[in-house]
């Protein structure tokens, strides 16, 4: 029957099919895998970017770029009135009563993700034929410079921590002990300091100084070297550097390995780490020397998306305006709450005290900080003096208006590293190891000099800095110095922690505070500490003309007391020319509590009990509790992390 | 039983009676005719009328009637129909007349066992099934919902009540701890991945096969049970029309009662006036002066549940179906249109289903049969859970009882953080008008083709060649307005995405069916079988942002270059899964009495890497027909039937993604790096698990005892089974510490299900104009969870509904020696009473005292004073309660495994009157109500109303109502609050705003006793329906979710909230939040056959 014959062979045919052992082993055309990611420069640079692309989440764009670079002497942001398990808690200093917060382990996941994506590149692109071309031994070096960066994260934030240095395979162990922060400093240090030569200036390439480059190689040898020669929070809750509690000599994996103009050296103990910061950040000023451009100037570019090479900026972190995140002018810059240019969200403030410290004349103020936001692209609006907001960056220079209802991803670049850093870490590192020298001034001077106006360089570059005559007092002014030089950057908090200054700079900043408003309200003023201030603005006078605020006094009380004094709502009110508004500036620092009776009694201002809640020694010697603790469900998966000991405060 | 629908059973007849014509040998020697008629008097069509020891015969035609040549030699004919009690009749006349009775025995009801059928009576393995005319009794739009209640050791559960909830299915607790454990379902054979698609009238059959000695036919995707869906078979005869639709309202089953606006303004005063000055102004802004609160009396609060769940609901559904055909080629076509209303405005289901079938017989010993099926459902609006920033129906209990001033005033959103700035953009829309600012339709479209042929190669050997190929096109389209956070997060401007969902599923199988009986006594089934299965899918995704407002998001779905200020496209192609299997049955019957079987099936699976792709699952099965044995010829006049059944057997469990065990990159476009301003899109692995190689199958062992009994002539019948099912080497998805994932796939950990079922069917009477039925069903589930990764005897899960915001952040657990879903948190221990503090006037500072457990997480605008919630001091650090309530003194707060649970019904007819009542039942478990805990603080809102327990006569408080102050002092706050004045809760100001605590008073008893549904039908009679031309009509009217009997405080105890980005949420079952409430519908519906 011919119908059976058919049958046969459809019988047949589908057992030959099923047969094929293909069948059980398919493959997606959507997946490709390691051997041809890394075959060629194009693709390799395709998985670099996927470790670049993790800047872009809010566990970095806004969490640990800026929002929790707080609270210090510098940046500082108001908490709640009490603990809320959010990051107003990293604020306050009492992170650890975030066991249980998301971002928190959001971070900590993503930190693992870029290092387990640079190690992915790092084995990829060294098993990769064409590993010996230029182009993929720059990748190799960003590919290094990525996972230094991410766990000098991760140590910043959570002390010691897991280290890894294959990209995590079922085959090896999964669940590692902590490592200590110095042995992974020193780690990142050497491979730094074996791939930097390889990579590209960043007017070697067109990708320039959004791409981590050779520049910008040498600067982080140098800051890792001072974090490495710096203190760190121990397991016992102390700020010790390795030299204090680890066999520094024996220990080969605490050591760098390196060579300098001809000389090889090993870099062991915190003075050779000094040596080395030295070494690499004289590396960069004689391989790239370039001059400091205007301060204003470099920030108004990133607003405007200008990234030019040889200038201040050796590397910022890209943020695309597309579907990439970009927190920078959103919630940290100046304010601005309505108009064509989106709205912000800030979460970056800054500490009445840092507004003055700098010298009156100190140009680099008002860029860094702004005391008034925009209710439009056209209109000013004074801020309160413990609203102060970071002046660098504001939306409303944007290329182009992103639109009314625009909050994120406004496309402004975010500075890692600047020339004046390398400058300041040289200066640093100088004074370390001998003292104030030519050098060290003279570097300070280039910062300095390019903050006031030629005409007030005698006073404030040179008689400032050769009045600097001892270690200590240089070192001082390199404290403030960085301060001055990179408020709203994110740079602080964890200077503070290396220098072990954190405490008392707490301490200083809290007394002054009172002390400011004490003085702002008239009393105690027989008290030297607090008569230091009594010439200190109680108030701020302005105008405004065409919504612009013109101020009339910034620092000092007005010889001239205005005498038309009205609303601010009234400024502009035909009539009004000479009259002025006003804003209370010290007199907010000090609390005036009226009891039911009608009495009047004074005491510290919420601002000032709040934002550094978590730390009570009034001594500033303790270690600050900075770390945040690991997340609750990473502890709970894993046999040897928990949140024991690093000065963690796990209850309130 | 209930035999009003015949056509199921009239269509077998119809075959049955074909096939034996077409064999049959034919003498003529005289003519016999007459009638089949039922007990009603109704004729049976289709009913096969033989000579008795022959296989020569006929059917009864449209009238019932047949017309019969016989041999002389014969004496007795032998009647049969399904559903009705065979019958012997003597020749004794050329005309007889046979009246048939209702047969209620389910022993020779047919059964699908996979790849083959057998009759109930000798099965050795344990499956329930229910009819498609029982489903058809009562109007429900889903598949899965006909089987609630209705089948021994099978949980139904919708996971809330929105029109197109995810029904789970549970074959016996399941097994699995993160693996998927919902059935394997088949349909026509075709591996299914629900049956949502599926229109209840097209239904022939569900069978459920429970115990591993039947599921293991299915190897590796058996472990959770089997759910085999059998739709109408195609009928020869005369053409026939039916028609069967219905039309449906519903409302909000239960309302929950909030604050009237006066305590509602009173609740907020409180709460304003106890962050001092500013707080006051703050309310002030909102609510006017605390003098004027009485205004507040007077007002009329706005009703936000009825503006969330009180849209004017009318679904419906349309069934037409057409049947017919000659001796050799039969068809039956069913269309099903099926409308689905929402309660919420907006959110409603529309399916469109077709199901043809074809069968033809080609030659003599081969047959073919086709069949399609097109399914169409579309679905609009994004429900009430789901996304991040999207609608929560906690909010028709928290939106503010009145707007105050709030509606006049103009903010300033740079004083706010980003919580309350979009609480403000909230506060100025209705509910409704911030759902629709999330706009969603999906629709799916599945093409189903199956084509077979029966070759019947000798007598007793049968090869089927089964093909079967399905499309499916799936989208789905999102709109976010320009009030989201997605829109300010590009723009400010509307933004939509568009995914596009490909996937074939391509299914082959080849049988070979072996047959015979020896000696009489012995008979053996022998089935030896290959089958191919091959998944594939792939999808496009659309996404663009920048679209005006004023468009509606038709308009730009259907013009995408409309806007686009920033577009992204991706496309995917996922990794095929295979399966290649051979398997074998083989049955072994020894005088009807002993039954004997054995199952073996071996699996290729593409999930797993080269070297674990393969698993063997084999079983046996014993079976004893007690009642057939000589001994029991004594009892035959009560017991009707007695078999006990035993059952070993091996299945498993794959439900895995793909691609777990190897590392794969992909092109990524999400976040990308802005490099050069430009998206830079990336390499990065496609694993969101750390691949592990070593992967195999969760295998699960089950032993099953099972009697079956019937009594009275099956008057009374029943199952009775017992099982214990151990699930070994699961797949248990566990965090890991390794840089770049959370999680891997590894096979640690066992789990053993233990349990009872019981089900039973009783006639209570039935005679011509009055009948009655019962049903009861029960199960008993225990579940165990044995063994956990090595070392580990604890497991922690989060159920997410608060986020991080959740205190300790896990509420769940999975521990070894306890069951699954375990909820986790501290007990409450009433709140603190002023005799716990001392007080300082001067600082107005409460000191504890010595003794008094301190808790300091709560992180309420109260901070801790009288009448402040406390909990219990557990434990501590050192296991000891150390004065401290924190993390340290949870311990576990509910339990959410049912004792157990089932269902009962009643049926019958009153002359031309049927009637329908089913119950369901769940016993036992708790609720975790996560709806109560956000509606009784103020949680993530500003100026929130809350649940009317928490009005001010009830609640600890410390304001005085005469002069609008804050009371401090012990003893006036003792006589307000304390002694006589006792107050049930503590003030609801205990908590921050951003602060959830997992609390034992939110676990509540979720037990129930639910009167699911009452139909009552009325059936024209046939006199007056034929004069209209019809065969049948009938008309009912249907309640469905009439009342519930539960201490259950909430919309509805039956629910499971299936909680944003869970991977997990198997572990973390019983969670109340956000869940779209449930109605009660009332249904009036039409059955007409032409």
């Amino acid at each position: 029957m011919k119908i059976k014959q058919y049958l046969t062979v459809l019988i047949a045919a589908v057992f030959t099919l099923s047969s094929c052992s293909d069948f059980l082993e398919p493959v997606s055309e959507s997946n490709f895998d390691e051997t041809y990611v890394f075959s060629n420069a194009g693709d390799a640079k395709k998985m670099v970017m996927g470790v670049y692309a993790l800047f872009t989440q809010d566990s970095y764009t806004s969490r640990m770029s800026n929002v929790w670079m707080q609270n210090t002497d510098v940046e500082v942001q108001a908490p709640s009135a009490l603990p809320d398990g959010s990051r107003r808690d990293v604020w306050s200093l009492q992170g650890g009563l975030l066991t249980g917060f998301g971002d928190i382990k959001t971070a900590w996941d993503q930190n693992y993700l870029a290092i387990d994506r640079a190690n992915q590149c790092i084995e990829g692109i060294q098993k990769s034929p064409e590993a010996k071309t230029g182009e993929m031994k720059m990748l190799l070096g960003e590919s290094y410079c990525l996972r230094a960066y991410r766990y000098f994260l991760l140590i910043n934030f959570w002390g010691d921590v897991p280290y890894f240095r294959d990209a995590a395979n079922a085959t090896m162990q999964l669940d590692v002990p902590k490592t200590d922060k110095n042995i992974i400093y020193s780690g990142m240090i050497q491979d730094l300091v074996n791939s930097e030569a390889d990579m590209f200036f960043a007017d070697e390439f067109s990708d320039g100084i959004e791409r981590m480059n050779r520049e910008f190689a040498l600067g982080m040898i140098s800051r890792l070297a001072l974090f490495r020669a710096g203190y760190g929070m121990t397991k016992g809750g102390e700020m010790k550097r390795a030299d204090e509690y680890l066999n520094i000599q024996t220990n080969d994996s605490l050591a760098v390995t390196y060579t300098y103009k001809g000389v090889t050296k090993t870099a062991r103990t915190s003075t050779e780490y000094f040596q080395l910061a030295k070494d690499y950040a004289e590396k960069l000023t004689e391989l790239k020397p370039r001059q400091l451009t205007d301060f204003a100037t470099v920030f108004m570019n990133q607003n405007k998306w200008i990234k030019p090479v040889n200038s201040d900026i050796l590397y910022e972190v890209a943020f695309g305006n597309t579907n990439s995140g970009g927190d920078v002018g959103w919630c940290v810059g100046v304010p601005v709450t309505g108009g064509s240019y989106g709205k912000t969200t800030i979460q970056v403030g800054f500490s009445p005290t840092y507004y003055f410290m700098f010298d009156e004349k100190d140009k680099r103020r008002d860029v860094t900080i702004s005391k008034v936001s925009y209710t439009d692209e056209n209109t000013q609006s004074t801020l309160g003096v413990t609203s102060l907001a970071a002046g660098k960056w504001n939306r409303i220079f944007l290329p182009a208006a992103p639109g009314e209802a625009s909050s994120k991803g406004t496309g402004i670049n975010w500075p890692l590293m600047r020339y004046s850093d390398v400058l300041l870490m040289l200066a640093e590192a100088e004074n370390e190891l001998n003292g104030p020298t030519a050098l060290a001034r003279n570097l300070l001077k280039t910062v300095r000099a390019r903050a006031f106006d030629a005409a007030d360089h005698a006073l404030q570059v040179e008689n400032y800095v050769n009045s600097l005559t001892d270690k200590t007092a240089f070192f001082d002014a390199i404290v403030t110095e960085r301060a001055l030089e990179f408020g709203g950057e994110g740079l602080r908090k964890f200077d503070l922690v290396r220098w072990n200054i954190y405490g008392k700079k707490i301490v200083e900043t809290k007394t002054a505070l009172d002390n400011m408003g004490k003085a702002g309200n008239n009393l105690e003023l027989e008290n030297p500490e607090v008569a230091k201030y009594a010439g200190y603005a109680r108030k701020l006078y302005y105008q405004k003309r065409s919504g612009k605020i013109k101020w009339y006094n910034t620092f000092y009380n007005p010889e001239v007391i205005p005498e038309m004094i009205v609303d601010d709502a009234d400024l502009e009110k035909a009539g009004n020319e000479n009259a002025y508004a006003t804003i209370n500036w010290t007199q907010s620092l000090y609390k005036k509590v009226t009891d039911t009776e009608g009495n009047v009694t004074y005491t510290t201002a919420d601002f000032t009990d709040r934002c550094w809640r978590g730390y009570k020694d009034p001594s500033g010697i303790t270690a600050v509790p900075y770390l945040l603790p690991i997340n609750i469900q990473t502890v709970a998966a894993s046999k040897y992390l928990n949140n024991e000991g690093y000065g963690l405060v796990l209850t309130n | 039983m209930m035999q009003k629908h015949k056509s199921r059973a009239k269509g077998f007849a119809l075959f049955l009676g074909m096939m034996l014509m077409a064999s049959g040998l034919l003498a003529q020697q005289r003519n016999i005719s007459g009638t089949v008629k039922d007990v009603s008097g109704e004729p049976i069509i289709g009913a096969s009328v033989l000579v008795k020891g022959t296989n020569s015969g006929v059917i009864t035609n449209i009238d019932g009637e047949y017309n019969l040549s016989v041999p002389g030699s014969a004496t007795t004919l032998t009647v049969r129909y399904v559903g009705k009690t065979p019958k012997d009749v003597a020749i004794t006349g050329n005309v007889i007349h046979v009246v048939l009775e209702d047969d209620q025995k389910v022993l020779d009801e047919v059964v699908v066992i996979g790849y083959g059928t057998a009759r109930r009576r000798d099965l050795t393995g344990s499956v329930t099934s229910i009819q498609g005319k029982t489903i058809a009794q009562i109007p429900v739009t889903g598949t899965a919902q006909a089987m609630a209640g209705r089948m021994a050791g099978v949980q139904v559960t919708s996971t809330d009540g929105s029109p197109d909830a995810e029904i789970l299915v549970r074959v016996r607790g399941g097994g699995s701890i993160t693996g998927d454990n919902s059935p394997l379902y088949i349909v026509d054979g075709f591996p299914a991945s629900n049956i949502n698609d599926i229109s209840p009238s097209d239904i022939q059959s569900i069978d459920v096969l429970k115990d591993a000695s039947s599921t293991a036919i299915y190897g590796s995707q058996g472990a959770n049970g089997v759910v085999i869906v059998t739709t109408k078979q195609a009928q020869g005869g005369k053409t026939k029309v039916s028609y069967n639709g219905f039309v449906q309202t519903k409302r909000l089953s239960k309302r929950l009662e909030v604050l009237d606006p006066f305590e509602y303004a009173l609740l907020n005063y409180e709460y304003g006036a106890l962050g001092g000055e500013d707080g006051i102004k703050s309310y002030e802004k909102t609510f006017g002066v605390f003098e004027d609160i009485d205004l507040y009396k007077y007002m009329r609060a706005h009703d936000w549940q009825q503006d969330m769940f009180g849209s004017d609901v009318v679904s419906q559904q349309q069934n037409i179906s057409l049947t017919g055909g000659t001796d050799k080629t039969k068809f039956s076509l069913s269309s099903t249109f099926n409308k689905d209303g929402g309660l919420m405005t907006g959110n409603d289901y529309t399916r469109f289903t077709t199901n043809f079938k074809l069968d033809h017989e080609l030659y003599k010993n081969l047959k073919a049969t086709f069949n399609l099926r097109l399914g169409d459902t579309k679905v609009n609006g994004s429900g009430s859970s789901g996304g991040l920033y999207k609608i929560r129906t906690t909010q028709a209990v928290t939106s503010p009882a009145v707007k105050g001033l709030s509606e006049m005033i103009v903010v300033d959103p740079a004083l706010m953080t980003e919580d309350e700035y979009e609480q403000w953009q909230r506060s100025n829309m209705s509910l409704t008008e911030q759902a629709q600012q999330y706009w969603k339709r999906r629709n799916d479209r599945t093409f189903n083709f199956i084509g077979g042929l029966d070759w019947k190669i000798i007598k007793s050997l049968v090869y089927r060649i089964e093909g079967g190929y399905e499309y499916g096109f799936g989208e789905v389209k999102n709109y976010w307005g320009e009030n989201t956070t997605n829109a300010s997060y590009v723009d400010g401007k509307p933004l939509v995405d568009w995914t596009k969902t490909n996937s074939n599923k391509l299914r082959l199988a080849n049988t070979l069916t072996y047959m015979q009986t020896f000696a009489g006594d012995h008979s053996i089934n022998v089935l030896a079988g290959q089958e191919l299965i091959s998944n594939t899918a792939n999808n496009t995704y659309i996404y663009a942002t920048g679209y005006s407002p004023d468009l509606t998001p038709e308009k730009i779905f259907a013009n995408l270059a409309l806007g686009g200020a920033s577009k992204d496209i991706r496309s995917t192609v996922s990794i095929p899964n295979n399966l290649l299997s051979f398997f074998g049955r083989a049955v072994y019957n020894y005088k009807e009495r002993y039954l004997l079987s054995a199952t073996f099936r071996a699996d290729g699976s593409s999930r797993f890497a080269p070297g674990n792709q393969w698993g063997y699952f084999p079983s046996v099965a014993a079976a004893w027909r007690i009642v057939e044995e000589p001994f029991m010829k004594n009892t035959k006049d009560w017991i009707s039937n007695l078999k006990l059944r035993y059952s070993y057997g091996e299945a498993g469990n794959n439900k895995i993604g793909g691609g777990q065990f190897q590392k794969m990159y992909s092109i990524q476009s999400t976040k990308t790096y802005g490099l050069g301003d430009i998206q830079n899109n990336y390499w990065a692995t496609s694993n969101t698990q750390l691949p592990n190689k070593d992967l195999r199958w969760e295998t699960s062992v089950t032993q099953n005892i099972g009697l079956d009994f019937g009594f009275f002539d099956e008057k009374l019948s029943g199952t009775f089974e017992l099982y214990q099912n151990t699930n070994k080497d699961l797949l248990l998805e566990i965090p890991i510490v390794a840089p770049g994932y959370r999680t891997t796939f590894r096979n640690i950990g066992q789990t053993t299900n233990k349990g009872i079922e019981l089900s039973l069917n009783s006639v209570f009477a039935q005679r011509k104009n009055f009948s009655l039925y019962g049903n009861f069903n029960i199960g008993f589930n225990k579940s165990n969870v044995d063994k956990l990764a090595d070392g580990i005897t604890l497991q922690e899960y989060a159920s997410g509904w608060a986020g991080t915001d959740l205190k300790g952040y896990y509420d769940y657990q999975v521990k070894v020696g306890e069951p699954v879903g375990l909820i986790y948190g501290w007990v409450n221990d009433g709140y603190y009473k002023t005799t716990d503090f001392t007080f300082d006037p001067a600082s107005n500072k409460y000191t504890l005292i010595q003794g008094v457990p301190s808790i300091g997480m709560l992180g309420g605008r109260i901070g801790t004073r009288p009448g402040t919630a406390k909990f219990k001091d557990l434990s501590g650090p050192n296991g000891e309660p150390d004065g401290v309530v924190n993390d340290f003194d949870r311990t576990v707060i509910g339990r959410t495994a049912p004792k157990f649970l089932g269902g009962f019904g009643l049926n019958g007819t009153v002359y031309d009157f049927d009637f329908t009542m089913l119950f369901n039942f769940v016993y036992g478990n708790q609720v975790y109500n996560a709806n109560k805990i956000a509606s009784a603080q103020q949680y993530r809102t500003s100026n929130p109303n809350m649940l009317a327990f928490m009005r001010q006569n009830n609640r600890y408080t410390y304001l005085n109502n005469e002069t609008g102050e804050i009371v401090y002092d012990l003893e006036t706050l003792a006589q307000m609050n304390e002694g006589a004045n006792a107050k049930e809760y503590w003030s609801p100001f205990s908590f921050g705003n951003a602060v959830a605590v997992p609390m034992s008073w939110a676990i509540e008893d979720g037990s129930f006793l639910r009167f699911q549904n009452l139909t009552v039908g009325y059936t024209v009679p046939k006199m007056l329906s034929n004069r209209i031309g019809m065969d049948q009509l009938r008309v009912y009217a249907t309640v469905n979710n009439l009342w519930i009997l539960t201490r259950y405080t909430g919309y509805d105890p039956e629910v499971s909230t299936a909680v944003r980005g869970s991977s997990t949420s198997g572990l973390t079952p019983g969670v109340d939040y956000s869940s779209y409430p449930k109605s009660l519908s009332w249904t009036f519906g039409l059955n007409l056959t032409f």
